[in-house]
C-alpha cells in the first residue's frame, strides 16, 4: 500500500514513537487484548518495523490521543478502513466484527482525546476576534461610521491565518506581541481621533456654485470654470478656496455635466489633470476632525448604460508631488431633474494620506469625478489619419449642481463621553463613561468595581494636570485592548455545561453578524430568556432579517467557495483589446467585473436565506441574481443598474453556484487547463472531502507539456491520465480527476465553451464532460453531476445538503469538526431533511444544538 | 513593595548600551567582530557630468574636481563609471523609485501611485533589522512617501523628515517618554485584568489565553527596555549642541549637517544598522530656488545640459557643479565623522558601507550614473579604485567600445552590499553577479 497523506502521518508516527504509553491500565488491557492483535494481524506486515509503508506505523503500543496530530492521523486510518480502502485488495479483508472493533476503538479514543484537550466532547476553545471582527467592534463602540467613506481599519492589523478548510478556525487564531502592539497602535489612534482634547477651530463653510464661477481655460486646451471662492458670511474672507471645474458642459438648470473620467484623461494617470472633474483646493488647515462634503448631484443615464460612479478623492495637484487617494465611490442613480444631496464625511485623522504634501503645497485638494466604466466592450473603428476618432457611444453623465464644504469642528454626533454628561461629580462622571464604553466593548454588563482601576488611572492623570478629555485617553485605550474586548470570553466549567446567557449571545452575534450583540439580544441574555429554545430561535430569525447578517453570508460563502481568489489571483480577462487598447481602462474594468463575479454567489446565498428556500437551491434553480454587468457577461438582456436582482436564468446557467462564472474562475485560478485544480476544488469545497496533500516534486500539467513535447500533443484527458498513472498519485487523484471534467465545457473565466467545429473526418461532437464521483457513481454532464449531489434518495456523504450542514456547523463553532461531532451532524441532517432542507431551519437547528449552547 | 514593574524598571536601567535584542546579536558582539552597517544616500536630479567622474580608471586615478573634498578618504572609497540599471530602468524622473529597487517596470514620477518592488535596505532590514532597536531608518528631506525605500508589498516606507522627532525616536524626548509612560500604564491595566481573567478560565482556554499574557509581558519588557535605554547616557554631546528645529528647505546647511550627525550617532550606538537618506525628490521643486548657486532650479539645470559642453551651457553646468560640491562636502564630513568614531578595534567607517549617488547623468539619462561606495573595509571590501563597467559616454562624450556592454548593474552592487552583511540577495532586482572587483 502507498499512502497519499504520507507527510502528515509520517509526522504523527514520529510522535507515536517518542510518546510514552499514556493510556490508563484498564484501557491498555482492552487495547492489548482486542485491538493490538488485529493491528498486528492486518496492518503490521506493511505498517510495521523501522521503515513502515507510507511512514505509517501501526505496530506500536504507545498512542497519545490527546495530541491533535495523532487524532487526525487515526481519523485517516478510520476513514480508510471503513471505506474499504485498507487493507489493500490483495490482502485478506477484515471481518465485519473485527472492523467494527477497530473502528469503534478509534472513534472512542479520538473522542476521549478531544475530551482531554478541549475539556469535553464537542466543546470549543475560547478564541480571539479576527481582525475584521475587532475592527468592526471598534467602529461600533466608538461610533466610527462616516457617510460613504469606508475606513478599513482591519487593514492596519496583522493578517489572520486562514485554514485550508473554509472555516474561521479559532484553533489557528494565535495571539502574539505583534498583535497586541498593532492593536494598541490602532486604538490609540482612533481614540485620539474621537476624543478631542482641544477645541476644534471654528468650522468654515464654502458654498461652491458653478453659476458664480467664470469660464476659463484649463491646461491650456479645455474650457471649464475657474475661480476663487471665499468662505460664506462671517468667516475669514482672505482664505478663499481655489476651484477648477474641467468641463464645459452644463445642464439647463446650470449644473455641471461630467463625462466618465476614462474618456477625458485616458487613464494614463487616473488623477493626472484637472480636466473632467471638480477640483476644490482648500487653504491648508490642521488635518484633524471630520471634513464634511455635501454634494448635490444627479445622473443622466443613456439607455443600456449603467449609472455613473461619483468618486471623491484627496488629491495633491502639484507638479512632481501628485498624489491621489480615493475616499468614496458612490453610485448615483437619481435623474438630473431630481437632484439629491450626497454626504461625504472624511475623518481626517483616520485616513492614511501623506498630509505633509498638503502642508507643503498649502492646500488640501478634493477632487470629484465621474468614474464610470463601460459594461459592454467598446471596440473602436480603425483610425483614419487626420480625422478625430468617431465615438459612437453615449456615456452616462454625472451632474453636480453645487458642493458645500464644511470644515472640521461642526460635528453633531454625540460625543463619546455622552454617558457622563449629566453627572456633576467628576469621579462618578468618568465611572459612568467608562462603564458605558466597557459594557459595549466587552459586550456584557460591567460592574462598577470592574472599571475601578481604570477610573483610578484617570484620577491619577488628572492629578498630573491633564485635561478631562486627555486624562481619559489611557483608561479608554486600555478598555478597548482589554482581553475582554479582544476575546470571546467564556468561563467554562470542567464538565460541559450551558454557556451563560451573555456568552451565548456573543457566540450567536459573532456567528450571524460578525460583531457584538445588540441591546435586544443582550437583554434576552441577561434576563435568562435566551436559553429558551423558542426565544433563541426567534432571535436567530430576527438576526437573519437584520442587514447585519450580510457579514455572515459574505464571510461564509467567500470562504467556502474561495471567492477571494477571483479578485486576488492574477486572472486575465483579456479586456485590453476590447477597451480600445488602453490597458489601464481594461484593468479597471476587470477589477469591477471580478468584484461583481465574486459577489454573485454571496447575493445568491442571501436570496435563498432571505426566502428560507431549500439548501439544494444553491446548486440548482431557474433564476440568477445579477446586476447589469453580470447580465452582460452572461448574455442576459434587459437588466439595468448595478443592483443585484433575480432574473430568469438562461438554459446553461441553471446550476446555482455550480454554473456561476465566479465559482468556475475561483476553481480554475486563471489556468487554461484546470481539470485537476477544478477536481480538487469540487472535492474539497462542494463534496466536503479533504483532497490529500500532493507530493512536492510534481510539475503542473502545463509545465509537463512544455518539457515533454509528446505530452503536449495529447488530448487533455490523456495527459491527466498520464499525470496520475503513478501508483502513489492515484489514491487521491482517482477521486480528484474524474470530478474536474464536470466543468470541461467552461473556460477559466467561467464562460461556456461552444461546441467545437467539426474537423475533417470527424463529426462535430459536444465537449466530453463525463466523470465520476469518488464513490463510483458516474455522470455524463454537469447537470447529471448536480443531480447526483442532490439525490436525496441515496444516502451519501457527498449529498450537498449534508456537506453544507457540516460547513455551517464548523463555521458556527469556529473550529474543524471531527469524529466526535458525527452524532450531532447526524441529528442536524435528519432535522434538516424533516424541514425540507430550508436554510434558516438548518441554521436554527445548529444554534439550538448542545455544542453551540454549551461550553 | 517590589512589583514586577519596579523590577523591570530596575532591569531596564541595567540594560547594556547599545541595545541588543537577541541572543544572536549578543553572541555576535561577543565574538569581537563589529556588526556590519549600510547607508544609502541618494541625491537625485543629475550632476555636472563634465566634472563628476575621474578621467583615469584603476587605482591610479586623479580625483575629479567635484570629488576633491573626498581626498582624505581616497583609500576608503571606490568610484563607479558606467554603472546603471538593466534595461534603462529609472529613465527620466523615475530614478527615486528605482535607485534601490532596480524595478524596470516602475514608471511613476508623480509620487508612488503604483506598487514598486522591495528596496535593498528593506530587504536587508527584513533579515537583520531585528537585531537592533530600530530595524531601519528611512529619512528624506521632503518626507512622507517621497523615499527610496519600499516595503515587501512595494509600498513606500513613510520617511521621517522632522529632526526633532527623529531625535526623540533615537534618544528619547519628552514626547516619546510620555508615550512610553502612557503605554506602560495601559499595559498595567490590561495585564492585571488578564491575569484575573486567566484564573477564571477552564484549563484548556487558559492554555490558549497564555498567548495574550505572554504578549503583554513581551511588549512591557520592550517598553521598559526603551525607557531604560533612553535614561542611560547615550549622547556624547549635549543635546543643545544639535540644531534640531530646522526647516529642510530654508536651512539646508544646518538641516543636512544635523541629520547626518544623528545618523552617525545612531550607527555609533548601534541603534540601527540600515539607513536610507534621500536629499530631495527627482525633478523635484522641493528645494525651489538656490539663490546662492544661481538662477533656476536643480531639476531645470540638469534638463538643460543635453550633452552640451560647459562652454555652450555655462550657467546650468555651473549651477549643477555648486550643488554637487555642496552635497559632496556633506558626504565628506559624514564619512570623516565615521572614520573618527572608534568601533571595536577599528573605525566605524570600516564597518559601515556608504553608497552615495543619484539615478541620472546627462539630461535625465539613466546611464553612467554618478555613484560611489565608501567604507566597509572590515566587511571585506577593497577600495581605492575607479571602476568602470558598461560602455558609456565619457567626459569627452566618446563611447568606449572596448568595455563589454550590460555587464554590471546597480543591483549587482546592492546585492554585493547585502551579502557583505550576511543577507543573501541573489537575483535581487536585475542582479546577475556579485561585484568581485569590490572584494578584497
Amino acid at each position: 500500500m502507498r499512502n497519499p497523506g504520507r507527510g502528515l502521518i509520517g509526522l504523527t508516527i514520529a510522535l507515536l514513537v517518542t510518546c510514552p504509553l499514556r493510556a490508563r491500565a484498564d484501557d491498555s488491557a482492552v487495547f492489548k487484548r482486542t485491538v493490538q492483535p488485529l493491528l498486528i494481524k492486518h496492518c503490521a506486515e506493511c505498517h510495521g518495523g523501522e521503515e513502515p509503508e507510507g511512514g505509517v506505523r501501526l505496530d506500536q503500543p504507545a498512542i497519545d490521543f490527546a495530541k491533535a496530530e495523532v487524532r487526525s492521523a487515526w481519523e485517516k486510518v478510520h476513514a480508510m478502513l471503513t471505506r474499504g480502502e485498507m487493507p489493500p485488495k490483495a490482502k485478506p479483508r477484515l471481518s465485519t466484527d473485527d472492523l467494527d472493533t477497530l473502528a469503534s476503538w478509534i472513534r472512542g479514543e479520538v473522542e476521549r482525546g478531544v475530551i482531554a484537550e478541549r475539556g469535553g466532547a464537542g466543546r470549543t476553545t475560547m478564541r480571539r476576534l479576527t481582525r475584521v471582527e475587532y475592527a468592526r467592534l471598534l467602529e461600533d463602540v466608538l461610533g466610527l461610521r462616516y457617510q460613504n467613506v469606508p475606513l478599513n481599519l482591519h487593514e492596519k492589523l496583522p493578517v489572520d491565518p486562514q485554514s485550508a478548510a473554509p472555516l474561521n478556525d479559532g484553533d489557528l487564531l494565535a495571539f502574539q506581541s505583534l498583535h497586541l502592539k498593532a492593536c494598541v497602535d490602532l486604538v490609540e489612534r482612533v481614540v485620539k481621533a474621537v476624543l478631542a482634547d482641544e477645541p476644534h477651530p471654528a468650522p468654515f463653510t464654502y458654498h461652491i456654485d458653478p453659476r458664480r464661477l467664470a469660464t476659463g481655460n484649463i491646461q491650456g486646451r479645455t474650457t471649464g470654470l475657474v475661480g476663487q471662492v471665499p468662505p460664506i458670511e462671517g468667516e475669514d474672507k482672505s482664505r478663499p478656496a481655489r476651484v477648477t471645474i474641467g468641463s464645459p458642459h452644463r445642464t439647463e438648470a446650470g449644473g455641471v455635466l461630467l463625462s466618465p473620467i476614462y474618456r477625458v484623461d485616458s487613464y494614463l494617470g487616473r488623477d493626472k489633470i484637472n480636466v473632467g472633474s471638480w477640483n476644490i483646493e482648500l487653504p491648508y488647515f490642521q488635518p484633524a476632525g471630520v471634513l464634511h462634503l455635501k454634494i448635490r448631484a444627479g445622473a443622466v443615464i443613456p439607455r443600456g448604460e449603467g449609472a455613473p460612479v461619483m468618486r471623491v478623492s484627496f488629491y495633491n495637484n502639484v507638479d512632481n508631488e501628485r498624489f491621489g487617494r480615493e475616499l468614496a465611490a458612490i453610485t448615483v442613480t437619481n435623474p438630473a431633474d431630481e437632484l439629491r444631496d450626497y454626504y461625504v464625511e472624511i475623518p481626517l485623522d483616520l485616513i492614511d494620506f501623506p498630509y505633509v504634501l498638503f502642508e507643503r503645497s498649502g492646500r488640501i485638494g478634493v477632487r470629484i469625478a465621474n468614474d464610470y466604466m463601460p459594461i459592454a466592450d467598446r471596440i473602436l473603428p480603425p483610425k483614419e489619419k487626420g480625422k478625430p476618432v468617431a465615438w459612437s457611444w453615449e456615456e452616462p453623465q454625472l451632474v453636480i449642481d453645487h458642493v458645500v464644504v464644511t470644515g472640521p469642528g461642526s460635528s453633531r454626533r454625540p460625543p463619546l463621553t455622552a454617558a457622563g454628561e449629566k453627572v456633576n461629580d467628576d469621579r462618578k462622571r468618568v465611572a459612568a463613561i467608562l462603564q458605558d464604553i466597557a459594557s459595549k466593548a466587552w459586550r456584557r454588563p460591567v460592574a462598577a468595581e470592574e472599571v475601578a482601576p481604570f477610573t483610578r488611572l484617570y484620577r491619577q492623570r488628572r492629578a498630573d494636570g491633564l485635561s478631562r478629555d486627555r486624562a481619559l485617553f489611557e483608561p479608554l485605550t486600555a478598555v478597548l485592548v482589554s482581553p475582554h474586548a479582544l476575546y470571546l470570553v467564556e468561563r467554562k466549567a470542567e464538565q460541559p455545561a450551558p454557556l451563560s446567557g451573555v456568552e451565548l449571545a456573543n457566540r450567536l452575534s459573532f456567528f450571524l453578524w460578525g460583531s457584538r450583540p445588540d441591546r435586544q439580544l443582550l437583554d434576552a441574555a441577561i434576563t435568562g430568556k435566551l436559553h429558551d429554545p423558542e426565544v433563541l430561535a426567534a432571535q436567530v430569525e430576527r438576526m437573519l432579517d437584520d442587514p447585519g447578517s450580510r457579514v455572515f453570508a459574505e464571510n461564509f460563502v467567500t470562504r467556502m467557495l474561495a471567492l477571494e481568489r477571483v479578485e486576488n489571483d492574477p486572472i486575465d480577462f483579456g479586456l485590453t483589446l476590447k477597451s480600445f487598447g488602453n490597458s489601464k481602462v481594461a484593468e479597471l474594468r476587470e477589477q469591477r467585473l471580478k468584484h461583481d463575479l465574486a459577489r454573485e454567489p454571496v447575493h445568491y446565498f442571501e436570496h435563498v436565506l432571505r426566502n428560507n428556500h431549500s439548501a439544494y437551491e444553491l446548486i440548482g434553480s431557474d433564476y440568477l441574481i445579477v446586476n447589469d454587468r453580470l447580465a452582460n457577461y452572461y448574455g442576459v438582456s434587459g437588466v439595468e443598474g448595478g443592483a443585484f436582482r433575480d432574473v430568469p436564468a438562461p438554459e446553461d446557467r441553471r446550476g446555482g453556484w455550480l454554473t456561476m462564472a465566479g465559482v468556475v474562475a475561483a476553481a480554475s485560478r486563471g489556468n487554461k487547463e484546470a481539470t485537476i485544480l477544478r477536481g480538487v476544488y469540487l472535492l474539497e469545497r462542494i463534496l466536503g472531502e479533504h483532497p490529500g496533500t500532493p507530493p512536492g516534486n510534481v510539475e503542473p500539467l502545463e509545465v509537463q507539456a512544455r518539457i515533454d513535447k509528446k505530452r503536449g500533443q495529447l488530448a487533455i484527458r490523456e495527459r491527466v491520465k498520464l499525470h496520475t498513472s503513478i501508483n502513489t498519485c492515484q489514491l487521491c487523484h482517482r477521486k480528484i480527476d474524474p470530478l474536474g471534467f464536470a466543468w470541461a465545457d467552461f473556460d477559466y473565466l467561467g464562460k461556456r465553451l461552444p461546441v467545437p467545429p467539426s474537423q475533417p473526418g470527424k463529426a462535430a461532437a459536444p465537449i466530453d464532460c463525463s466523470g465520476k464521483l469518488p464513490d463510483g457513481r458516474a455522470f455524463a454532464s454537469l447537470n447529471e453531476f448536480t443531480q447526483l449531489l442532490g439525490d436525496q434518495q441515496q444516502p451519501s456523504r457527498y449529498q450537498f445538503g449534508e456537506v453544507l450542514v457540516r460547513r455551517l456547523t464548523g463555521y458556527a463553532l469556529s473550529r474543524p469538526l471531527n469524529l466526535s461531532d458525527e452524532e450531532m451532524i447526524r441529528n442536524l441532517v435528519q432535522s434538516a431533511q424533516r424541514n425540507g432542507w430550508r436554510l434558516r431551519e438548518i441554521i436554527k437547528s445548529i444554534v439550538l444544538a448542545d455544542s453551540f449552547t454549551h461550553g | 513593595m517590589l512589583t514586577r514593574r519596579t523590577f523591570l524598571k530596575a532591569a531596564g536601567v541595567c540594560l547594556p548600551v547599545p541595545w541588543l535584542e537577541t541572543v544572536a546579536a549578543a553572541s555576535e558582539k561577543n565574538a569581537g567582530s563589529p556588526p556590519g552597517r549600510a547607508v544609502f544616500f541618494m541625491v537625485p536630479s543629475g550632476v555636472n557630468m563634465w566634472r563628476w567622474h575621474p578621467k583615469e580608471f584603476g587605482p591610479n586615478y586623479q580625483l575629479s574636481s567635484t570629488l576633491q573634498a573626498l581626498a582624505p578618504l581616497r583609500k576608503e572609497l571606490t568610484i563607479f563609471s558606467g554603472l546603471e540599471h538593466a534595461k534603462g530602468a529609472g529613465g527620466g524622473h523615475y530614478e527615486v523609485g528605482v535607485w534601490l529597487t532596480g524595478n524596470e517596470k516602475y514608471k511613476s514620477k508623480d509620487g508612488p501611485v503604483e506598487p514598486n518592488t522591495i528596496s535593498i535596505d528593506q530587504h536587508i532590514a527584513g533579515a537583520i533589522g531585528k537585531r537592533t532597536r530600530i530595524p531601519s531608518l528611512v529619512l528624506s528631506a521632503p518626507g512622507g512617501s517621497v523615499t527610496t525605500s519600499f516595503d515587501a508589498k512595494g509600498a513606500p516606507v513613510n520617511a521621517e523628515n522632522n529632526l526633532r522627532r527623529l531625535f526623540g525616536e533615537l534618544f528619547g524626548s519628552p514626547d516619546v517618554m510620555q508615550r512610553l509612560q502612557r503605554r506602560a500604564s495601559i499595559l498595567d491595566l490590561v495585564g492585571e485584568q488578564a491575569r484575573g481573567l486567566s484564573r477564571q478560565l477552564g484549563s484548556n482556554d487558559r492554555r490558549r489565553f497564555d498567548d495574550y499574557l505572554q504578549s503583554v509581558r513581551d511588549v512591557e519588557a520592550r517598553l521598559q527596555a526603551d525607557r531604560g535605554y533612553f535614561s542611560s547616557q547615550l549622547l556624547p554631546i549635549a543635546a543643545d549642541e544639535l540644531t534640531l528645529d530646522v526647516d529642510p528647505q530654508q536651512q539646508r546647511q544646518d538641516y543636512f549637517k544635523t541629520m547626518l550627525e544623528l545618523v552617525a550617532l545612531a550607527l555609533r550606538n548601534d541603534q540601527t544598522r540600515i539607513v536610507s537618506i534621500l536629499a530631495c525628490g527627482s525633478g523635484h521643486e522641493f528645494f525651489g530656488q538656490w539663490p546662492e548657486f544661481g538662477k533656476g532650479t536643480h531639476h531645470h539645470a540638469s534638463h538643460a545640459t543635453n550633452f552640451d559642453t560647459e562652454e555652450q551651457k555655462p550657467q546650468p553646468y555651473a549651477f549643477l557643479e555648486r550643488v554637487d560640491n555642496w552635497f559632496i562636502a556633506h558626504l565628506a564630513r559624514f564619512l570623516q565623522r565615521l572614520e573618527e568614531t572608534p568601533d571595536g578595534d577599528g573605525s566605524l567607517l570600516a564597518s559601515t558601507m556608504v553608497l552615495y549617488g543619484g539615478g541620472m547623468s546627462w539630461t535625465h539619462n539613466p546611464s553612467n550614473l554618478p555613484m560611489l561606495l565608501a567604507g566597509g573595509s572590515r566587511l571585506g571590501l577593497e577600495h581605492g579604485s575607479h571602476l568602470r563597467f558598461n560602455p558609456h559616454k565619457d567626459f569627452k562624450g566618446q563611447v568606449d567600445k572596448s568595455v563589454k556592454p550590460d555587464q554590471t548593474t546597480v543591483c549587482d552592487v546592492l546585492r554585493t552590499m547585502s551579502e557583505r552583511l550576511g543577507v543573501p540577495a541573489e537575483g535581487f532586482g536585475d542582479s546577475r553577479r556579485i561585484v568581485g572587483e569590490l572584494l578584497a
